[in-house]
């Protein structure tokens, strides 16, 4: 889905960062407009730790994974790599805020909590996968290591958040 | 020429003064002429609809030319999504009819409005040549083909109704015309998408996964379209609860404890075998 091609220059790094925080914000506020200002307040906070804060917590050990799997990429394009990714991830998460808006606003069942957790499920993995395949295409051990790395991060990650939701 | 010939012929204008279609007109013409040959071509030729497309967004006046194609597929929705709605809503009869015959079309306009922006920024992530445009009127396009193939099926549903099958078995009905008008959209969406590769595919399959979740739910809180017959008044909207999925589980269970029984019979046996009147 996010684009496994094309780098963008190191310049664009800021506005990779902006959009990831912006996008990820929009979708938590969005996710959370159901059940008032707080849930939507929350939910700006959260989607940016979870997506971003992953990313900044998965970049160093994806550094290291290529340094020693042999790859020639400086730290410089590995930021780059992590956060184009970043960028189009925001871009999807904005675009997903206004199925989410809705569905706060028409779905309160389990099934709304369920769908959520899909939709960050499959984000978030087609990220990892996305920055995986971008650094370390030429190393395919690295690459499956750092990938189930960055997906038990994101559990855990999650999992810690979870404890700021309310509770029923 | 002669002076007697010119008097006979009329002089043939200048070629510039022979072109005397607007710019507008012009354009349009990358369709066929007439709204029911595009939708003709959108049903049986979505190659040559696509093909018209891309020249249509690549006009001089590609505004024109795809606001007069975005008129078309939008009446398409809302007479085919409407005369569907229309035989669905004649299983209960009366007022349903009208409702149904309104809401129907809503569904698909609504969940379309809904998942444009994300249509978009899923394109634009996976970095496919299509601008924000070419992705609402593909997306459009999909839909009108859904309308059309349901108005075609539509005689099917009517059938059903006729032979009184029972509530829960011509909701399946319902369901499964939708599920082959859906196969048929996601065809045009597909070819669409593909032309840019294999992003394309992956990015047709994520459009799919949003509109039939968004879809699912918006046919959801629109509900009922074919009203229960112990149900005495019908609303136009029931108030929110529950969802499609459990909604779903529900009927198909409801239709294979039906099976080979009489209503009674079933209700007995879901109530231990007394009467649960």
């Amino acid at each position: 889905m996010i684009s496994t091609t094309l780098s963008l220059p190191e310049a664009a790094v800021p506005r990779s960062l902006a959009l990831g925080l912006a996008g990820s914000a929009a979708f938590g506020a969005a996710a959370g407009l159901g059940h008032g200002a707080a849930a939507m307040l929350r939910g700006a906070w959260m989607g940016p730790a979870l997506f971003v804060g992953g990313a900044l917590l998965a970049t160093p050990p994806l550094y290291l994974a290529s340094a020693y799997a042999g790859s020639r990429a400086t730290a410089e394009e590995i930021v780059a790599e992590v956060s184009s990714v970043l960028g189009d991830t925001g871009v999807v998460l904005l675009g997903l805020s206004a199925p989410a808006a809705f569905f706060s606003a028409t779905l309160h069942t389990g099934s709304a909590w369920g769908l959520l957790f899909v939709t960050m499920v499959a984000v978030g993995f087609t990220a990892v996968r996305a920055v995986s395949k971008r650094a370390l295409s030429k190393h395919l051990a690295a690459a499956s290591l750092w990938t189930l790395f960055a997906l038990a991060l994101g559990v855990r990650l999650a999992l810690a958040l979870s404890h700021q939701l309310p509770t029923r | 020429m002669t002076a007697e010939a010119a008097a006979v012929f009329p002089p043939v204008p200048a070629i510039a003064e022979r072109v005397t279609e607007s710019p507008t007109e012009k354009v349009v013409s990358e369709f066929p002429p007439g709204a029911i040959a595009r939708l003709e071509l959108l049903l049986r030729d979505p190659d040559g609809f696509l093909a018209a497309l891309d020249r249509a967004e690549s006009s001089r006046d590609a505004n024109a030319a795809m606001a007069s194609l975005t008129r078309v597929l939008v009446g398409a929705v809302s007479v085919g999504a409407g005369l569907f709605g229309a035989i669905v809503g004649a299983h209960r009869g009366g007022l349903q009819v009208l409702y149904c015959a309104v809401k129907v079309p809503l569904i698909l306009l609504v969940t379309l409005v809904v998942c444009a922006p994300a249509f978009i920024a899923l394109a634009r992530a996976a970095r496919l040549p299509l601008g924000a445009r070419s992705v609402i009127a593909l997306a459009l396009g999909s839909c009108a083909r859904f309308a059309l193939v349901l108005v075609g099926l539509a005689p099917f549903v009517w059938l059903m109704e006729g032979w009184e099958l029972g509530y829960h078995r011509v909701i399946l009905s319902v369901v499964a015309v939708c599920a082959f008008a859906g196969a048929a959209a996601g065809r045009l969406l597909f070819k669409g998408l593909a032309r840019a590769g294999g992003a394309g595919t992956r990015v047709g399959l994520a459009f799919v996964a949003v509109f039939a979740v968004v879809g699912a739910q918006t046919s959801w809180i629109m509900r009922p379209y074919v009203v229960r017959p112990r149900t005495e008044s019908t609303p136009f909207v029931r108030s929110l609860e529950g969802d499609f999925l459990q909604a779903l589980g529900t009927t198909a269970r409801s239709a294979i404890l039906y099976s080979g029984r009489t209503e009674r019979e079933a209700r007995e046996a879901a109530c231990g075998g007394s009467s649960c009147d």
